[in-house]
């Protein structure tokens, strides 16, 4: 039997959550036991599209989450969450507005977190969402504490994601802080790990990508010719890529990131990755935020 | 006005009955061929060089999203689409956006004339150019397949799809065609290219069932598209001036572009249905189903008690609470492929409180809205099986969120009708394909074996008393139980996803195929 009841005539999350586990008053049977623990049901707020360091971003913010049906509608909540979000820059702090979009195509309901007015431009920033027994974000285990991700208000190319698997694993897979055009990377030697495989190919699809083909992309498979794994990998911009807006060069000066000759040069080392995605290995761009 | 008719106006009447006669032979059983004379022609698109461009909807923004990243496509789904265009077309050209997905293991097959062309692993934004649609001219036809294995995604945030069709057309055009049968109980899209084009097909209502046709429209570029549904058991290509049912309401949206015709029940004998789905204005991308139901089982009526409410259709929030039902059933008929179709909810007014929360003082209830005395009167819960109870009438709050709250009693209704078990345990969901599981990721669908229990919500565990065999999985219970028997159809348990039909709640004119008593 369904345990949720919630009493939308008070102006909280969810009250009166009778539990999962409730037994049912009626004389049927329930295969689960009955449980009196009656944890309140917190609104959990999950990431839309969430890419951690993402750069040219909206300078709204414009965080996008979805919410479980049994939350209720968003002006139920959106109050204590718009409580407990900021969006922090280097110079300002401002608090969000829940905003409820749209569902499109049948996806989930989306609220979006959106800034009163555009954040700095070329500035880094971040959304912190204070988290409580009501409110929580994400499936990342830290269901307490504030909840963070970290984003550029400007062009600022660069590897966000590295990811290497056991069912691909010639494949090192790569994720892009901004949507460029890859072309100038194919058939260059961008990706070197550790161990000295080489680059086979970057595939576009399920084919290799031609040289000097157009490859507008925010994420590359990179087929190697033996076997990666998470051993270190190093992958390295030319500064004269071109991004979303301007080239790394540029952005890496915009966004006070350091350059080594010239190039952006991200090392992922061996102890670096995490397990991510059931059977895969990840590094992903941490920053962490700055104290207020 | 425009509206869902049957017979035929009594201006057309006079018309489509000369019309049965004269086809009664070559039409009665579904025969094909070229029309030889019809208000509707196929739209001829071999004037535009660039062809016509219709948005679509194909691939993986049908199933559950990844319950970690609504912006992330989902694991273990393998279905495959079946996508009708009129005979005129000669090739078609596919557009995918932002497609990101695990290297070989997810991905997406287009079947078309020269073969198949698969999509997977990073391709970022482009172009299936150039695909020669399969079958003759009777059966101009594309297919989709989405499959996605248990684990890894794509290396950005992706829902992978077809977004838009680019159709090229012959010159000079095709007569204008029906197409293959349609299977009950099963999906059709088609492609309808600009406004005025149609397609026909047929299908054949099996004996004892009550038919249901039912017609959404996911996409088109016009804000407002409006397309119409013709149906007859005479002739082979129904219209304005031959049908025996047609819907041809007006539309604002896209909730209202779709259409929804109830053609009755069938007794011991079969009868073959043709049936043209007509663009009165736009184009787009729609999905056209022919949903049986059984006469035994299948088609069923609802009776929902409100003690203490007299007169609950004229309360400020009926309007709300009714479409909220409505779309209830019909998420339930959605989650059962079409084959249980609740098309009449008496509710019933009495004095008093009804006792509790079931209304249990009450006879003859299957649902209760408790009476405003009882404790969490705007909750919903259910017994396993037996009746199900929603929010009060006066929850203005709850019935403000049709969307959610349908979908919640839709989970309830899974208890109260077939008495299936909960999908979540203390700590989240285990089960990310079912509608048992909250539900807390949106999912609308029972789960076959195949998918049972995979995908939860990260860090949930499975608790002890959950059955995550194959036959725990809802699918398998309701075939194996005496629930089976009130189904035409049950799918193949073992191979494929359960159909998507996710937006079909929305479809204004299927929930007004459900009619309202007052007792």
């Amino acid at each position: 039997m369904r345990r949720f009841e919630v009493l939308y005539t008070i102006p909280i999350v969810v009250v009166g959550c009778t539990n999962q586990g409730q037994s049912d008053s009626s004389a049927t049977s329930s295969p689960k036991p009955p449980s009196n623990a009656a944890p309140s049901l917190p609104v959990t707020l999950v990431p839309a599209g969430l890419v951690h360091g993402a750069t040219n971003h909206d300078r709204l913010g414009l965080h996008k989450f979805s919410y479980a049906p049994t939350n209720g509608p968003p002006a139920v909540w959106s109050a204590d969450v718009e409580k407990a979000a900021t969006y922090r820059c280097s110079q300002v702090s401002v608090k969000p507005k829940v905003v409820q979009l749209d569902a499109k195509g049948g996806a989930p309901p989306l609220v979006e977190l959106r800034a009163p007015a555009e954040l700095p431009a070329d500035d880094w920033c971040w959304l912190l969402v204070e988290q409580s027994p009501t409110l929580r974000v994400g499936y990342d285990g830290k269901s307490s504490g504030v909840w963070h991700a970290h984003f550029f208000t400007g062009s600022a190319l660069r590897p966000v994601r590295v990811k290497v698997s056991g069912k691909n694993p010639k494949l090192v897979s790569l994720t892009f802080s901004e949507p460029f055009d890859a072309a100038p990377l194919i058939g260059k030697a961008f990706v070197s790990p550790d161990n000295g495989a080489a680059i086979k190919c970057v595939l576009k699809g399920a084919l290799c990508a031609a040289v000097g083909e157009s490859f507008f992309t925010q994420a590359l498979d990179v087929e190697m010719s033996s076997p990666v794994g998470a051993v270190g990998i190093t992958v390295t911009l030319p500064g004269n890529l071109a991004g979303a807006g301007r080239d790394v060069a540029a952005g890496a000066a915009a966004s006070k990131t350091a350059l080594n000759a010239g190039n952006l040069a991200v090392h992922v080392a061996s102890g670096d990755w995490k397990p991510c995605e059931d059977t895969a290995s990840c590094w992903t761009h941490e920053m962490p935020p700055p104290t207020p | 006005m425009r509206a869902t008719q049957e017979g035929g106006s009594s201006r057309f009447l006079g018309n489509a009955r000369k019309l049965r006669v004269a086809c009664a032979l070559a039409c009665a059983v579904g025969t094909l061929g070229t029309r030889a004379s019809a208000a509707f022609t196929q739209y001829d698109c071999s004037s535009l060089p660039w062809g016509a461009w219709v948005p679509v909807d194909l691939g993986a923004s049908d199933f559950n999203s990844a319950f970690w990243d609504p912006a992330n496509y989902g694991d273990t789904e393998d279905y495959r689409w079946k996508v009708l265009v009129n005979s005129n077309v000669s090739s078609v050209a596919w557009y995918y956006d932002a497609f990101y997905t695990e290297y070989s293991y997810d991905r997406l097959i287009l079947e078309h004339g020269g073969g198949s062309s698969t999509l997977t692993g990073s391709l970022g934004s482009g172009w299936v150019s150039a695909t020669t649609p399969m079958g003759s001219t009777y059966q101009r036809h594309f297919a989709s397949t989405w499959h996605s294995d248990s684990s890894v995604v794509g290396s950005a945030p992706s829902i992978p799809r077809l977004s838009i069709a680019a159709a090229y057309c012959v010159s000079p055009p095709n007569a204008t065609q029906s197409h293959m049968p349609i299977t009950v109980n099963e999906r059709w899209d088609g492609i309808l290219l600009a406004s005025t084009d149609v397609i026909y097909t047929y299908v054949t209502q099996p004996a004892n069932t009550r038919m249901t046709l039912t017609l959404d429209v996911l996409s088109s570029t016009e804000t407002n598209p409006d397309f119409d549904l013709y149906a007859s058991t005479s002739t082979a290509f129904p219209d304005d001036s031959d049908f025996t049912w047609r819907g041809y309401h007006s539309s604002g949206s896209l909730a209202q572009a779709g259409e929804a015709l109830d053609l009755g029940a069938t007794g011991g004998s079969s009868r073959v249905v043709s049936i043209g789905v007509r663009s009165y204005r736009g184009n787009g991308h729609f999905i056209l189903r022919a949903n049986a139901a059984k006469t035994s089982g299948g088609a069923r009526s609802l009776t929902i008690c409100h003690p203490g409410q007299a007169n609950i259709q004229s309360h400020a929030n009926w309007t709300n609470a009714k479409a909220t039902i409505s779309r209830a059933l019909l998420r339930t008929k959605a989650a059962t492929h079409g084959n249980i179709y609740f098309n009449a909810v008496t509710m019933k007014y009495s004095s008093g409180t009804g006792g509790d929360k079931w209304c249990s003082s009450i006879s003859g209830c299957d649902w209760c809205m408790p009476h405003t005395s009882i404790a969490n009167y705007c909750g919903y819960e259910s017994q396993m099986p037996g009746r199900t109870r929603i929010p009060n009438v006066t929850c203005t709050s709850a019935y403000n969120d049709q969307t959610g709250l349908s979908l919640i009693i839709a989970h309830e209704h899974g208890h109260g009708l077939f008495g299936l078990d909960d999908e979540y345990g203390d700590d989240g969901a285990f089960c990310g394909h079912s509608i048992m599981n909250g539900p807390d990721n949106w999912t609308y669908r029972f789960c076959k074996p195949i998918s049972h229990c995979y995908d939860s919500a990260p860090g949930s565990t499975i608790p002890a008393w959950a059955d995550c065999s194959g036959s725990g999985s809802n699918w398998y219970k309701i075939a194996n139980s005496s629930y089976g028997s009130w189904f035409y159809s049950v799918p193949s348990l073992y191979a494929q996803s359960s159909q998507p039909w996710e937006r079909f709640h929305e479809n204004v004119w299927a929930r007004d195929l459900v009619s309202y008593s007052f007792q």
